[in-house]
């Protein structure tokens, strides 16, 4: 029997579930052609604001000479962060306590607007140098608030909102022709209001018409798609003031949360009332039933989920659902692979090892989490803030999370072993790349036991010659020059105690760099 | 070679250990405990069967008793210990007293006798021997020892291994490395979910235990007449 590791986490039966599947584990990649184990990225701290106050915002401006600046919100301050240790405010205690600052560019005068999921700072905007509260020309009202912001057909689009103390959690303001310092809220768009005196150009609200909360924006395929609260999925049609109008996308989408609905590129993801996760094209081919839903395969790691923040990491062709003590790691190149069984699962899932981990027990619980670009560099990662005034990031190069260990576990389905044998013997493939002991739990079937093998993996090949002085093969020959360092392919055996007429096989591994385990023999 | 060693070649023997797979360095290692088991039960097993088959060298050693003065408390100087070893006695008459270069025998075994002896508070010469039942295995001797002798014996020793470092009772490491391969045999039947009862009758084993004897005979006997004369190769 050979045990490969192609799939992601499989919770469904076990029945179904591929050999190459595991019906539990954590911390593991995946990847289109791959079948190996390897570890996830570690989680490099890049930084920790001077009030070491929880990191609510993450906002980035990058300007048309491809220059960016970013801002670190930590409780009531704002700070021009570069990307390491350098954290400058700007202006005093700008934003409001438990604000959830987010950003969106407005390029044509290069600034970023921020809006306010809890709507308890007033619009703001960042123009890379000064932090000032976006004007917005309403009259009667002093202090506008949004939760979410989004730029498109060339206006500044708001939505769920607050004018001063009167709650609009259904309404959406759009922005005057290129001019986003100006909202009205007093004439609706024609569309809804046939009497309304708007013109093309002009500023207009509009309402949700489940007049139900909005809770999540996303532009996708052309199209602007907002959803309500546990209501329905609307996308935006017309082309100016005067026809704009929300219809009917999809009645029954039960979306919870605040900023679990994203654009996964080709694809909106967004969490049901109960967990679920579904893809709006699944959705439009094939309405609500549960075989469509993405998470189908991590039923048991979703069920009774209310909110997660979803990011899309582009580079990497991830989508990220942060929930609480973990994230759950959709892997959109595996969507389509599949084995003689069916389909992979896509899924793996992200923890921290907190009995190992530094002071900073964040344990992927973040108010806010981002794709943007690295701090000085043109490069792109997923950032996102910690309980301790921290940001990390989750694609790291350093050792371990900030140098705690990254604990990685796969647990297999169940084998049949046949006939009952004395032992159980196997053999390991793997790359020389980490010298590190790799755990393995043998769960056997009838007799209930749990046994388990400490097999030793060795580390990258010295350098130079490996047949080298005093040796048959030497300098000029055949024999020369290395593989490339960290490639070699060793084997290891290994001999459990035990037995039983069929096994689980778990796998376990505390590393701080990346390893790699090509198959198990048994 | 050493009983470690011994576990290391039946893993290397049986493919277990390949590659540049390391060897364990020690009984509790956690990579083959499984394999390491058996094959600690396979030498285990074939030096049992071995030495109740044969006496091998490695059996043979030499022990003394230091007999006290029993003059004033005979019951302190009737009994002695024997080696922790001692699995029984060389020979008939095994005690030899070197300054006289006397030797004693074993008591008849007359139990009504030896129990009247067990009481007798005689005291002088030992001019016999008996042994003494006791949770360890001790002689007493007939008369009771009237002075301080160093008294020798030849007796079969225990040659069993059970730590990593003992050395297996060999003479030769060819001798060993025969027992080994013997050992590897055992190991591949039990591997391969076989029963302690499928050894015994098994072709490999049977050839593997027997060019062992074969080495440890210290004369080179012809098994069957004629033998040499048909065939060098036979």
């Amino acid at each position: 029997m050979k045990l490969t590791f192609s799939g992601g986490i499989n919770e469904n039966d076990e029945t179904v579930i591929q050999p190459d599947e595991c019906i539990s584990g954590f911390n593991f990649e995946l990847g289109f052609g791959d079948s190996h184990k390897s570890p996830r990225p570690p989680v490099d701290l890049k930084g920790i604001a001077p009030n070491s106050v929880e990191t609510t915002g993450i906002l980035q401006l990058v300007r048309r000479d491809d220059t960016e600046t970013t801002l670190s919100v930590n409780g009531a301050k704002a700070y021009l962060w570069d990307g390491s240790s350098s954290y400058t405010e700007q202006g005093t205690d700008f934003f409001n306590a438990g604000s959830l600052p987010r950003a969106v560019s407005w390029d044509l005068d290069q600034y970023i607007v921020i809006s306010d999921l809890n709507k308890l700072t007033p619009l703001s905007q960042w123009d890379g140098t000064t932090l000032i509260t976006q004007p917005h020309n309403i009259s009667g009202v002093t202090d506008l608030y949004a939760s979410y912001a989004i730029e498109h057909l060339n206006r500044i689009w708001l939505f769920n909102i607050r004018a001063d103390t009167s709650e609009l959690p259904h309404v959406i303001l759009a922005s005057d022709f290129e001019t986003p310092t100006i909202f009205n809220t007093g004439a609706r768009g024609t569309a809804q209001d046939p009497n309304s005196v708007v013109t093309e150009n002009d500023a207009f609200f509009l309402t949700v018409p489940d007049l139900r909360w909005i809770n999540g924006v996303v532009l996708f395929n052309k199209q602007l798609v907002i959803s309500t609260r546990l209501g329905r999925l609307y996308k935006l049609v017309g082309t100016d003031s005067t026809n704009f109008n929300f219809v009917d996308y999809y009645a029954a989408s039960d979306a919870t949360g605040v900023e679990s609905i994203a654009n996964i590129g080709n694809d909106v993801a967004y969490m049901k009332r109960g967990g679920n996760i579904e893809r709006l094209s699944d959705t439009q081919r094939s309405g609500d039933v549960d075989t469509d839903d993405i998470s189908r395969f991590i039923k048991t790691s979703v069920k009774n989920l209310q909110d997660s923040i979803t990011v899309y990491d582009q580079k990497n062709q991830k989508v990220f659902f942060f929930v609480k003590d973990k994230i759950l790691v959709f892997f959109k190149d595996m969507i389509g692979r599949g084995g003689e069984g069916g389909q992979y699962s896509p899924w793996s899932i992200y923890e921290t090892d907190s009995a190992n981990l530094d002071a900073s027990a964040f344990n992927f619980n973040t108010k806010v989490a981002v794709y943007i670009r690295i701090p000085g560099t043109k490069i792109y990662s997923v950032y996102f803030g910690d309980p301790d005034g921290g940001i990390r990031d989750l694609n790291g190069i350093l050792d371990g999370d900030n140098g705690a260990l990254i604990r990685v576990e796969r647990t297999s389905r169940l084998f049949e072993l046949g006939k009952k044998k004395n032992s159980v013997t196997g053999r390991i493939q793997y790359r020389r790349k980490l010298k590190t002991d790799l755990s393995i739990f043998f769960d056997y079937a009838e007799t209930y036991g749990l046994t388990n093998v400490v097999v030793p993996l060795k580390g990258p090949t010295s350098g130079g010659d490996y047949y080298n002085t005093d040796s048959f093969y030497n300098a000029d020959n055949y024999y020369n020059t290395r593989v490339l360092g960290g490639e070699d392919i060793a084997t290891v055996g290994f001999s459990p105690s035990g037995s039983g007429t069929a096994v689980r096989i778990i796998t376990q591994l505390s590393v701080l760099n990346d390893f790699q385990i090509d198959q198990i023999d048994l | 070679m050493n009983f470690l060693k011994a576990v290391q070649q039946i893993l290397i023997n049986s493919t277990y250990i390949r590659g540049d797979d390391e060897a364990p360095d020690d009984f509790d290692s956690l990579q083959y405990p499984a394999a390491i088991r058996i094959s600690r039960n396979a030498v285990k097993y074939q030096i049992t069967r071995l030495i109740a088959n044969h006496l091998i060298p490695y059996e043979f050693r030499v022990g003394e008793i230091v007999t006290r003065d029993g003059t004033g408390n005979p019951e302190a100087a009737r009994t002695y210990d024997l080696p922790s070893d001692f699995v029984r006695f060389f020979g008939k008459s095994p005690f030899l007293q070197n300054d006289f270069n006397l030797q004693i025998f074993e008591f008849d075994d007359d139990d009504l006798r030896l129990s009247n002896n067990r009481s007798n508070v005689d005291i002088g010469q030992p001019y016999a021997w008996y042994i003494e039942r006791d949770v360890e295995k001790k002689i007493g001797l007939v008369a009771i020892p009237n002075e301080i002798k160093r008294w020798t014996f030849q007796y079969e020793a225990e040659v069993q291994v059970s730590n990593e470092n003992d050395t297996l009772p060999f003479q030769s490491e060819q001798e060993a490395e025969q027992f080994v391969d013997l050992c590897t045999e055992h190991f591949k039947i039990i591997d391969a979910g076989g029963r302690l009862s499928d050894i015994e009758t098994d072709i490999g084993i049977k050839s593997a235990r027997s060019i062992l004897v074969d080495l440890m005979r210290y004369t080179n006997k012809p098994r069957r007449y004629g033998n040499a004369y048909r065939s060098v190769a036979v």
